[in-house]
């Protein structure tokens, strides 16, 4: 089921919140959670109903592992830590092993060579919604219980966690200690209420982010992204930038939702973005943009690879955020396109952490300019479908003799100010200037102002989605 | 406690729901109320030109308007579009061809104003470029188009277009026989026409949108309505490197034609001092509007003789 659907919108989301908070007063908080688990399920099988199997089956496997690694003890003996390790390494493995199955099989047996002219027949397995999300989040609940940072959640907490709808399919990554006590938690009626206005306030922005901006400046980037014509240097610039905008409001706006969705619960989740584009270094970009990501890739990745590596050098921990960010590129998908982009923000990462070392310095302005103008170049790998369109676009961005012909966009897309300027306006302001819906929701008072802005963005975002049928929020690929 | 609180968090919660609500509601009121397209309550009667796009439009007024106003209809492509069947004499004919149009998205339109009994007659245009593809070229058509006439961007864009257009023609995407208006310069059959219509390796037939014609056919006779295959005038410098190709797309389309069931060919001899004219065409394919007038006064002449000798119906205009 999407955020962005009459039946979430006007069936799912009234159902659950009514019933969540009524249950909770009348039976309490666990006979809630178990209402909470059931209609978590019901979302996340909508569209495919044999993946819940999947989803159980997962939730089961980390379960079972997570509880036979058991509680993290001082005076634990050496062969209890050793199998504790073995345990551990068990469930990583099996994780990976789903997440293989069905992301990467095709991608490495499609790089085999053919053998005396024979080819690996390819398993046709379709891509369950959410695997890269849920499979994650188990993958961080089993090393933080390994570390003692949580102990092993009953059955029951597990399944909720891993399965709450508001993260199920999309994110943002979240870690079982500041999950589950809320579910457990009976906070004030009033308290509740007040985090229940802002979610609402917080799901309005990013309903309106995703159905008026993302896809708006999405119809601009399918055109562009969808052919390999030979565009002016203008085109191609209004291509890349309308991708980076697109998935910015996409996949904010869907955290917001997230977010907002869960508050209304009177569930707190981590938030996801904290106005990446006016990032002025590449490592303020990764600690603003998917942060729940950056700190899965920095205290999952990066850092356990640092330690393997025994010594922490410039050198060493230049490979580990190459390695890091290559596999978190790889993470989004079975493709080179991912990779490169995960290498070119390795290397950035990398160059990022020389030049602070060498305690090199640049202004605000410029180092503002080159990390935007590097996050839009390296979106480009990440939307094109084959690496030779990518490049294909990337030479079209650098001035050339046709500057600034419109004659393809022309062709592709009628050039309203409806669909060009509008969303274009609206994106800039919104992305450069203005504070993050979150920090707005946050601040906002109980008065007629917001009641008419967050009614407005609620009724506008409704006549968006009954003009054309829900787009895919983009990391539902992933 | 927010010093810019007016409120409790309840009540703001219950003013924020109420008021979208009623935002919502108000604006399907007034859309429901102005019926742009004819299909909240009864359209006999009413005159209803196209605004917007044009497929979303003609979706909707073939779900009242087309079948409570008129009995007869024309279903085709761009090469019928603009030609002006409502004076044909007796029936009361709806152009339903689209701009582009191929027959996937046309049955997709007209088997909503096939739906009720009052339909008599259809006039059947067979371009090559009908069956040619099956994709649905600018908006997928759906049910959910009736959701949209409660409000949506497609319906403002209509209103802006009637605004702008103060009431007068000239704004609109068709007239309110489903008549369009397209340009009468003279021109070069475009690109996608060429490849249609390639006179070295044959016309292209979409295998799906072959079989979305002869579903139309198969309903049409099942439903009873009289049909009259027609194919299209085309001018003559083009058909004589086309010929044989037209007389095998003709003969492939005319297989499902039934033992009532009548044939308008411009492509016969008879018709060949039109296709001489120059000045009928714009691009060889498609017709000026002096072209489509004559074009539909020969047809009428045709209709005419087949309704005296009680070979087609007769119905009331």
């Amino acid at each position: 089921m999407k955020f962005n659907s009459f039946a979430f919108l006007a069936i799912f989301l009234p159902v659950v919140a009514g019933g969540y908070a009524i249950l909770r007063h009348i039976m309490g908080a666990r006979v809630a959670q178990g209402f909470l688990l059931v209609l978590s399920l019901s979302f996340y099988g909508y569209t495919k109903p044999v993946y819940v199997l999947l989803l159980l089956g997962s939730i089961l496997f980390n379960w079972m592992i997570a509880a036979s690694i058991g509680v993290a003890k001082r005076d634990a003996s050496s062969s209890q830590m050793a199998s504790r390790k073995l345990k551990l390494q068990l469930g990583i493995i099996g994780n990976v092993l789903l997440l293989c199955s069905f992301k990467y099989v095709n991608f490495f047996l499609d790089h085999i060579p053919s053998i005396h002219g024979m080819k690996l027949a390819l398993p046709d397995w379709s891509f369950p919604i959410g695997i890269s999300f849920f499979t994650l989040t188990q993958v961080m609940y089993l090393v933080d219980t390994y570390q003692g940072l949580n102990a092993p959640n009953s059955l029951f907490d597990h399944a909720t966690l891993v399965s709450f709808f508001p993260y199920v399919t999309s994110g943002p990554l979240v870690r079982s200690r500041a999950i589950v006590p809320q579910f457990k938690n009976l906070t004030a009626s009033t308290d509740r209420m007040d985090l229940a206005c802002r979610g609402l306030m917080l799901f309005a922005f990013g309903l309106a982010k995703k159905v008026v901006l993302a896809d708006s400046f999405a119809r601009v980037a399918d055109a562009g992204f969808g052919s390999a014509q030979h565009f002016s240097t203008l085109e191609a610039w209004i291509f890349s930038l309308s991708y980076t905008f697109q998935i910015y409001f996409d996949f904010s706006g869907y955290s917001d939702m997230a977010v907002g969705t869960a508050w209304m619960l009177g569930i707190d989740i981590p938030k996801n973005f904290n106005a990446p584009y006016i990032s002025k270094s590449i490592s303020e970009f990764w600690q603003r943009w998917h942060i729940s990501l950056s700190n899965f890739i920095t205290n999952y990745l990066f850092t356990p690879m640092l330690r393997a590596m025994g010594k922490a050098t410039l050198t060493t921990s230049v490979i580990a955020v190459l390695l890091a960010m290559s596999i978190a590129g790889l993470w989004h998908g079975p493709a080179w396109t991912f990779v490169i982009f995960g290498v070119l923000h390795g290397l950035a990462l990398a160059a990022n952490q020389i030049s602070k070392k060498k305690k090199l310095k640049m202004p605000d302005w410029l180092g503002w300019v080159l990390t935007f103008a590097f996050v839009n170049m390296t979106f480009v790998f990440f939307r094109s479908p084959t690496v030779p369109l990518a490049l294909h676009m990337l030479h079209a961005m650098v001035p050339h003799a046709g500057l600034l012909g419109t004659k393809e966009l022309k062709g592709v897309l009628p050039m309203t100010p409806v669909l060009i300027i509008r969303p274009v306006v609206i994106g800039i302001v919104l992305a450069f200037f203005f504070k993050t819906s979150q920090a707005v929701a946050e601040e906002s008072a109980w008065n007629y102002r917001t009641v008419a802005v967050t009614a407005v963005l609620l009724g506008l975002s409704i006549f968006y989605m009954n003009s054309s049928p829900a787009k895919e929020f983009v990391y539902f690929a992933f | 406690m927010h010093s810019d609180n007016h409120m409790t968090p309840r009540a703001w919660f219950a003013k924020t729901i109420g008021l979208t609500i009623l935002l919502v509601v108000a604006v399907a009121s007034l859309n429901v109320g102005i019926d742009l397209y004819g299909i909240f309550r009864n359209s006999q009667g009413r005159h209803l030109a196209g605004y917007g796009d044009d497929r979303v439009a003609k979706y909707l007024l073939s779900e009242r308007y087309v079948p409570s106003n008129f009995n007869a209809l024309v279903i085709g492509s761009s090469v019928s579009a603009n030609w002006d069947t409502s004076g044909i004499d007796g029936y009361r004919m709806y152009n339903e061809s689209l701009d582009g149009g191929n027959i996937v998205e046309e049955k997709t339109i007209s088997d909503r104003a096939l739906v009720g009994p009052r339909i008599k007659l259809v006039l059947l245009v067979v371009h090559p470029f009908l069956t040619s593809s099956h994709n649905f070229e600018t908006v997928h058509i759906t049910s959910r188009e009736n959701l949209g006439a409660l409000g949506s961007q497609n319906l403002l864009d209509a209103y802006k277009d009637k605004l702008r257009g103060h009431g007068h023609s000239k704004t609109q995407t068709f007239d309110e026989s489903g008549v369009f208006v397209l340009g009468d310069t003279h021109r070069e059959m475009n690109a996608v026409l060429r490849k249609v219509m390639d006179p070295v390796n044959g016309f292209k037939i979409d295998p799906i949108a072959f079989q979305a014609e002869r579903d139309v056919v198969a309903e049409l006779h099942a439903a009873k309505i009289a049909v009259v295959f027609v194919i299209p005038p085309i001018s003559q410098k083009l058909l004589v490197s086309r010929s044989t190709q037209f007389a095998t797309y003709s003969e492939l389309i005319l297989r499902d034609k039934a033992d009532g069931d009548k044939v308008i060919d411009f492509t016969a001899p008879e018709f060949a001092e039109f296709r001489n004219n120059d000045e009928n065409f714009s691009d060889g394919v498609h017709l000026t509007k002096a072209g489509a007038v004559t074009a539909v006064a020969l047809m009428n002449r045709q209709l005419d003789r087949w309704i005296q000798m009680g070979q087609l119906p007769a119905a009331e205009r």
